[in-house]
């Protein structure tokens, strides 16, 4: 068959011919009998289609999709957890070397600096300090 | 009146479960007309349906609108369903050769009655969609079952209007004679 027929065979199945086409077409139908007669079986085939039960799933798929989307979350937020998990031993190490460190040389910090404020090596802040800045 | 699908999705995306269940609730059926179709009922079809939900709640944030949810929607179920479908012929090759000497599998069994009931003529419909190639299969189910037109099913695969009638062409071509066949047998076991 011609691809042009073709053409038109699968647009009048869905009835989507134009009015031009639609005369074209039922012009071929009267004159030739292959086209005719692949188009009834055509039709038939259609009809078989249509005439199908819709599918469905089984009862409460919406409640399923929704668990699913749940345990999805719940996933991302333990992959989080695992991920960063392995990073906590040596946060923890780099934060006590670093107070070690800040201990050791805590001379630096003046007499009156708390032990909160050598570990951490934050400078004092005294009235006379905030002075000095702001000139 | 319904809430529209927008407004569902906004709140959806703001963390409202109830939104995107009503979503999922809305567009249950015209998925499930999608994979099943492609892929038969059963476990396989339920997945790729729960999939197809996932995948859009996990997109939503892209999601802007310019096609309906119910195009998107049957969009990813499609191509998941496609994938699947080609993965499940790909193993059923993998696995013939070791399977050829093994009994065959029994025929779908049709019985004697004059009229096939509507039981056996789904079964009947939906053995024949399966043994469609798998593109060829999409357009028909599209365009023939769920109802939608060359535009839209064009819109849905991803393809040339022009592609959807050809695949159209041979999709009902083969299932023409894959039907007639079976008409055939059915006759001869009666």
């Amino acid at each position: 068959m011609k691809r042009e027929h073709e053409k038109l065979m699968m647009l009048a199945l869905g009835d989507e011919l134009s009015p031009i086409q639609k005369g074209e077409f039922e012009r071929l139908l009267g004159t030739e009998p292959e086209v005719r007669r692949e188009w009834e079986e055509l039709q038939a085939t259609r009809q078989l289609l249509s005439s199908a039960s819709p599918a469905a799933f089984e009862p409460f798929f919406a409640t399923r999709v929704m668990a699913r989307v749940g345990r999805q979350r719940e996933s991302l937020a333990d992959g989080l957890v695992r991920l960063f998990r392995p990073l906590v031993p040596a946060t923890v190490a780099m934060a006590l070397l670093l107070c070690a460190l800040n201990w050791q040389n805590g001379d630096l910090m003046g007499e009156g600096a708390s032990a909160l404020e050598v570990a951490f090596g934050m400078p004092a802040v005294s009235v006379e300090a905030a002075e000095l800045l702001d000139l | 009146m319904s809430v529209p699908d927008q407004e569902l999705v906004e709140r959806a995306r703001a963390g409202d479960d109830g939104a995107f269940r009503a979503l999922v609730e809305r567009y249950e059926s015209q998925v499930a007309g999608t994979v099943i179709g492609m892929l038969g009922p059963g476990p396989d079809a339920e997945e790729v349906g729960q999939d197809a939900f996932v995948r859009f709640y996990e997109s939503m944030h892209r999601f802007r609108g310019e096609a309906s949810v119910g195009t998107y929607v049957t969009r990813i179920a499609i191509n998941l369903a496609i994938n699947a479908s080609k993965r499940r012929q790909r193993d059923r090759w993998r696995f013939w050769s070791r399977d050829r000497d093994e009994d065959p599998a029994p025929d779908p069994v049709i019985d004697g009655r004059d009229t096939v009931d509507q039981a056996d003529r789904d079964q009947l419909v939906r053995e024949a969609v399966q043994q469609l190639k798998p593109d060829h299969r999409a357009v028909v189910l599209l365009r023939m079952i769920e109802g939608y037109s060359t535009r839209e099913t064009a819109e849905v695969l991803e393809i040339p209007e022009g592609t959807v009638l050809s695949r159209l062409s041979r999709g009902m071509t083969n299932l023409k004679a894959i039907l007639q066949a079976s008409v055939t047998d059915e006759d001869g076991m009666q």
